[in-house]
């Protein structure tokens, strides 16, 4: 079980059904959703300074289709900190769009370690954890 | 035909007789237009073909400057074309003349210096009527561009069927899933059960606005008529008035003269209260909304803005996303954001155009051009 996630989803009932398969498959102790993703950003640029006392989530899912700050947009302002993030926090995308040019581009980003489809998966979420 | 004299007096003798005589012959019944004019610019002999072409006759060409039946967008190019050939150089360039009854005639062009000894008299000069190439030309071109916009708009729709539709899809399949569950606590039971109708909602709401737009692009040739822009506006506040009831909205006319156009009214009324509706969703929340309609006609152009109130944004920002579909700006807004699209659209098809002007928590003003008689 994963100590720390966070889910950075601009849509209400993706962050609310994403928190329920957590749950419901015991992933994680501590569940953030944010409706916000320039809030997350800032939380995480926070804890990848070590200027905040809160640990940096383990694991983080990613949407891309959000307006003010696209998933594309959060992952290029975590750029710089990839050092920081490595090996403590993996994103993974998870995207309800179908577009195969989202998954390849998803594929070439360092910082992404994974690029899931909505709605998530039990098998999927079995898995994700056997690799913490 | 027979006072036309060739270009060149030829010497005597039995040989050249008869090549005079090919010369004309060739010169008379050539199916192109051929054509001396002198160094001033006037005709100096012309054929059968030229006469035909410009639907004149010999007597009233003859003497005549050729500038007179070239269209005037190109007179500036072929008194330069004309110019370099006698010069001593030939040219071949295309040009636009006018014919008798005013219609546009496409010519291909070759002039060649015309010299007799070593004087430069003028010039001698070839002309092929490619009216039917031109316009085949012209109207290919129009196909392409609207084979072009049709491809792109295919492209924007195979998008949206990735993102946009995908997106309440995963959430029905997800919902879905979540309710097979039996271990749920029954709050998070009831907030699946109320999420999963509403995302069928907003993917039927979607589906209808798809069908909307498709639908615009099969019309073509709509049935204009007289439109009376304040009797439209009033028939959208009474369309959408419960959502301007529960808004708590004041709309007004502002302006009292009287704005006919004639345009297709099922666009015009869209329009109209598209903006009516983005306006209302998009209100203060600390502020009742306040919208002002205002119409006005300038010269041949009428001009409808609706101002209001409301949160306003960031046009620096936003900038050219704005008419883009499934585009929102605003948490916490439920917008499908396809409002905005379909105004654009139909502006366009009714040879108009849109533009919006805003400020941050103060307001938006959306201005609609159209032309007043479409």
């Amino acid at each position: 079980m994963y100590n720390k996630v966070y889910i950075v989803d601009d849509d209400e009932v993706s962050i609310f059904l994403t928190e329920a398969m957590l749950e419901a498959e015991r992933f994680a102790t501590e569940c953030k959703g944010f409706q916000d993703a320039k809030m997350a950003l800032q939380n995480l640029l926070e804890s990848a300074r070590g200027s905040s006392a809160d640990a940096l989530p383990e694991v983080i899912f990613l949407d891309l289709n959000m307006p003010f700050l696209s998933g594309w947009d959060f992952i290029d302002a975590l750029a710089p900190y990839e050092q920081a993030l490595k090996g403590h926090c993996r994103i993974y995308i998870l995207t309800s769009s179908v577009d195969e040019q989202e998954r390849k581009r998803a594929n070439s980003n360092s910082l992404v370690a994974g690029f899931l489809q909505k709605p998530l998966e039990d098998e999927c979420l079995t898995q994700l954890k056997k690799s913490s | 035909m027979e006072n036309i004299s060739p270009p060149i007096q030829s010497s005597a003798g039995l040989a050249s007789m008869r090549l005079e005589r090919l010369n004309r012959l060739l010169f008379n019944n050539y199916p192109d237009a051929i054509y001396t004019i002198g160094m001033d610019g006037a005709f100096h002999t012309v054929n059968h073909t030229v006469c035909q072409v410009l639907q004149r006759t010999q007597e009233e060409l003859i003497g005549q400057s050729f500038q007179l039946f070239i269209h005037p967008e190109h007179w500036e190019e072929s008194s330069f074309y004309f110019k370099a050939a006698t010069q001593g150089l030939p040219q071949r360039y295309q040009t636009v003349v006018l014919n008798g009854s005013g219609e546009t005639i496409f010519l291909d062009v070759t002039n060649f210096p015309l010299k007799v000894g070593s004087e430069m008299v003028g010039i001698f000069g070839i002309a092929k009527d490619i009216t039917v190439q031109k316009e085949r030309e012209q109207a290919m071109l129009r196909t392409t561009q609207e084979l072009q916009r049709q491809n792109e708009e295919l492209e924007l729709f195979r998008k949206i069927i990735a993102h946009d539709f995908r997106s309440p899809i995963a959430r029905l399949l997800g919902l879905g899933r979540l309710l097979q569950k039996d271990n749920l606590q029954e709050k998070t039971q009831q907030t699946a059960l109320v999420a999963l109708l509403q995302s069928a909602q907003q993917l039927d709401g979607m589906v209808r606005d798809l069908n909307q737009m498709l639908a615009l692009h099969h019309q073509g040739d709509e049935p204009r008529e007289k439109c009376d822009v304040e009797e439209l506006v009033q028939l959208c506040v009474a369309n959408i008035q419960q959502e301007i009831s529960s808004a708590g909205a004041t709309i007004t006319l502002a302006g009292t003269e009287r704005l006919e156009l004639f345009t297709v009214k099922a666009f015009l009324v869209s329009i109209l209260q598209n903006l009516l509706s983005n306006a209302i969703k998009y209100r203060s929340s600390e502020r009742p909304l306040e919208v002002k309609i205002s119409l006005r006609q300038l010269g041949e152009e009428a001009l409808i803005s609706v101002t209001d109130n409301g949160t306003g944004m960031n046009l620096d920002k936003i900038g050219p996303s704005l008419f883009k579909m499934y585009k929102r700006f605003h948490q916490e807004i439920d917008g499908k954001g396809l409002g905005l699209y379909l105004v654009k659209e139909q502006v366009r098809l009714l040879q108009g155009r849109i533009e919006v002007a805003s400020t941050p928590g103060v307001g938006t003003t959306f201005t609609v051009t159209l032309p007043m008689h479409l």
